[in-house]
């Protein structure tokens, strides 16, 4: 990282003016957590690999349209996956084949693009956000990831934990509440990218 | 949902994408009057935003950049092309359309015009619209169902009766207290016949489409475009009369566009609008 990094704000001016070079800069700062949420919902590289580029891609056309208001670029970018991941899992396969984080082997090769100083960071950011969902009282925990992993609707929830929906809502309402304070106390700002 | 109500307990499932359609948009038409309720939305979303970190770290093929990278070149020559065709397609609205149908206007043209609906297909999309549609219509025209060979288009069993004069008139009237717009385009000398009909005392639109088949492999999905906010309407599938419903009521003002999308349709638009038009 250089002096002058630009920032994600910059990027998108820039590939709203078709520059080709902000598309990889931001490709190099995302790609990894973008393909780690797609592979975690969809359970397979290969479409997780086309959501990824789908993503990539739709920022690449719609960044003339792009709005701050709307979120960071980052949150833009890993909502586009998120729903893409959601949309090819309802289309294709059950929700319940998607897989468990604890599960998914840990990838050691370290990207080289981000610096050294930018990867620790998201390290820690990561292991943050982790250690506080797993804080989190376990039927909070799993009616979030069943939403948010899994793409189950909050009925679809209730019926799979057998509680009734408004303990569905409350749980998945308290639960982020929990997790914003945990995240905030930890110095992890939720909206810090 | 009342607007007097928050909407703060369903605001977890909403960021996290647990609604419905019809929930999410309840919960989006407060927000949008309550600052409240914006608030704890926009509070939450943050939360949101950090729950792909959870995930564990996967790196992606060497070659994703470039295979990317690639694909920018031949959007950008598809863009060129579809800008041409959004110039072509762009059309102003018909004041005749643009305007709700009077009840019953002249005994002979609204026959025809009854009959062309019955036979062009906008009854097919009355009929369509599910129960509640359904059983209006019969009621009101008592109609007797000659259920023909039906199209098959999206693997949805679409209904072809035959009326009689009488009961076209009574259908008539009854799709006369809906509005229609009509949103037909020409393209490189070619009609593509597109109404929206709105019809009464229903949450739902629908749109009624001769589509032709999207470019490669993608699907045409069409959006609702209300004071900014972008709704989604769903896909609208190639062919023939083909009914699409629009999961929400719509009214003069809003903007009816069409984006080209992955098969499935995207959750948001993935690209420019190829097509829009304000009702």
């Amino acid at each position: 990282m250089t002096a002058s990094r630009r920032t994600d704000d910059q990027l998108l001016v820039a590939l709203a003016q078709r520059e080709l070079f902000a598309l990889e800069e931001l490709y190099d700062r995302y790609s990894k957590v973008a393909y780690s949420l797609a592979y975690r919902i969809v359970g397979d590289r290969g479409t997780a690999e086309d959501v990824v580029q789908d993503a990539f891609l739709s920022v690449w056309r719609q960044a003339t349209t792009y709005r701050r208001e709307r979120g960071a670029p980052r949150t833009w970018l890993l909502s586009i996956v998120h729903h893409r991941s959601i949309d090819r899992l309802r289309s294709s396969a059950s929700p319940s084949t998607t897989i468990p984080y604890e599960d998914l082997p840990e990838d050691s090769e370290e990207t080289s693009k981000p610096s050294i100083w930018q990867q620790a960071w998201n390290n820690v950011r990561a292991e943050t956000v982790r250690r506080a969902l797993e804080n989190l009282p376990v039927e909070q925990k799993k009616s979030i990831e069943l939403a948010y992993f899994s793409g189950y609707t909050q009925s679809e929830i209730a019926e799979l934990m057998g509680v009734p929906l408004g303990t569905v809502k409350g749980r998945m309402r308290i639960g982020l509440q929990k997790l914003r304070s945990m995240l905030a106390t930890s110095g992890i700002g939720a909206s810090s990218s | 949902m009342s607007d007097n109500l928050h909407v703060t307990e369903s605001s977890g499932a909403y960021v996290l994408g647990a609604l419905s359609p019809d929930e999410a948009h309840e919960v989006e038409a407060h927000a949008a009057a309550c600052e409240q309720c914006r608030k704890e939305i926009a509070d939450l979303r943050q939360v949101v935003s950090v729950l792909p970190l959870a995930c564990s770290s996967q790196e992606p093929s060497a070659d994703l950049k470039a295979r990317i990278l690639a694909a920018t070149k031949g959007e950008d020559q598809a863009d060129a092309v579809l800008r041409r065709a959004v110039i072509t397609t762009r059309q102003p609205k018909r004041d005749f359309w643009h305007r709700p149908v009077p009840s019953w206007a002249g005994v002979a043209g609204w026959l025809g015009l009854a009959a062309a609906c019955v036979v062009a297909g906008i009854f097919i999309g009355v009929v369509n619209e599910r129960d509640r549609m359904m059983t209006a219509l019969e009621r009101t025209t008592a109609l007797t169902a000659n259920e023909a060979a039906a199209p098959a288009v999206s693997g949805v069993a679409y209904k072809v009766y035959s009326v009689s004069a009488d009961q076209v008139q009574r259908a008539v009237d009854f799709i006369g207290e809906s509005e229609v717009w009509d949103l037909s385009v020409s393209k490189t000398g070619e009609r593509i016949p597109c109404k929206v009909i709105q019809p009464p005392k229903v949450s739902h639109a629908m749109l009624v489409s001769d589509m032709p088949p999207a470019k490669n492999g993608m699907v045409y999905e069409v959006w609702l475009i209300r004071k900014g906010t972008v709704h989604r309407g769903g896909v609208v599938m190639p062919g023939h009369r083909v009914q699409t419903t629009i999961p929400m009521r719509v009214q003069s003002g809003d903007v009816i566009a069409f984006s080209m999308e992955p098969p499935g349709g995207s959750a948001v638009p993935s690209g420019p609008f190829v097509m829009e038009q304000t009702l």
